[in-house]
């Protein structure tokens, strides 16, 4: 896992679980299953491209799937555009 | 990730709220612009937000003076949103100075874009939810006045009329 300068990492697989599990609480297995299965994921994926695909999954899920997949993408630009910044920083 | 504050502000019924609007709706985001628009300019600062707090990052809406990184990104994670505060606290949220103040001081978004004082009025939902905020961000020490509450607060009731239009 990367991080940048203020502390911000990259969410993972976790992350987006965790997240779809408080949202949708009891509901929340079964549809982590199903997108899981949906994506052709195991959940067990560590690189950033498997989180790209759950969360191209989850935006066309429910709503509330697509809220929860909006809130990690702003974190995944947000570490990107930092991330970038802090690289050119450290190469100036 | 701050998994405490993320429970707190994904409650199961109030993300179902959230999810009952069209928030990605371009037509939304132009007339939420002017709403911003009109409270920086009324209150004479450099930035307002109109924003909802997801689970775990503010998604702006509507806004008037953002750039780089934060408007590239449509948003921040919850814990460097100041409207997450206001969220939290369901009433209007001030901060005079940031850089003076131990609970911000150490905020990196704060720290980022040299923005120092914040006034934000919370967004409440038909279902009593606090969805989000309307805010503005000013780059100097600033102590808000009365006068700037209301005009916020007159913000907040027309992004809240807004959005009732974009229900689904």
């Amino acid at each position: 896992m990367t991080t940048t300068p203020y502390g911000l990492s990259r969410p993972t697989m976790d992350d987006a679980q965790a997240a779809i599990m408080r949202v949708h609480a009891g509901d929340g297995r079964r549809i982590w299953d199903q997108l899981l299965q949906a994506a052709g994921l195991t959940g067990r994926e560590t690189d950033g491209s498997a989180l790209d695909r759950l969360l191209a999954m989850m935006c066309k899920s429910d709503a509330t799937t697509r809220l929860c997949a909006l809130a990690l993408q702003i974190r995944v630009n947000s570490h990107t555009h930092l991330a970038a910044a802090a690289a050119a920083t450290a190469r100036s | 990730m701050d998994t405490d504050l993320f429970d707190r502000l994904g409650e199961p019924a109030r993300i179902r709220e959230l999810a009952g609007y069209d928030l990605l709706n371009p037509d939304l985001r132009t007339s939420l612009d002017a709403i911003a628009l009109r409270s920086a300019t009324l209150l004479e600062a450099p930035v307002s937000l109109v924003s909802v707090v997801l689970d775990s990052s503010q998604f702006i809406l509507g806004s008037h003076g953002v750039s780089g990184w934060v408007a590239e990104s449509q948003g921040t994670p919850a814990e460097w949103a100041m409207c997450t505060h206001t969220v939290l606290a369901g009433e209007p949220y001030c901060v005079t100075d940031g850089m003076a103040d131990p609970k911000h001081a150490g905020n990196p978004f704060l720290q980022m874009t040299g923005l120092r004082s914040y006034l934000g009025v919370p967004l409440l939902g038909a279902d009593e939810h606090v969805l989000g905020a309307h805010c503005v961000i000013d780059a100097r020490p600033r102590i808000f006045t009365d006068v700037d509450l209301a005009v916020l607060h007159d913000g907040a009731e027309k992004v809240m009329r807004l959005l009732g239009a974009y229900r689904l």
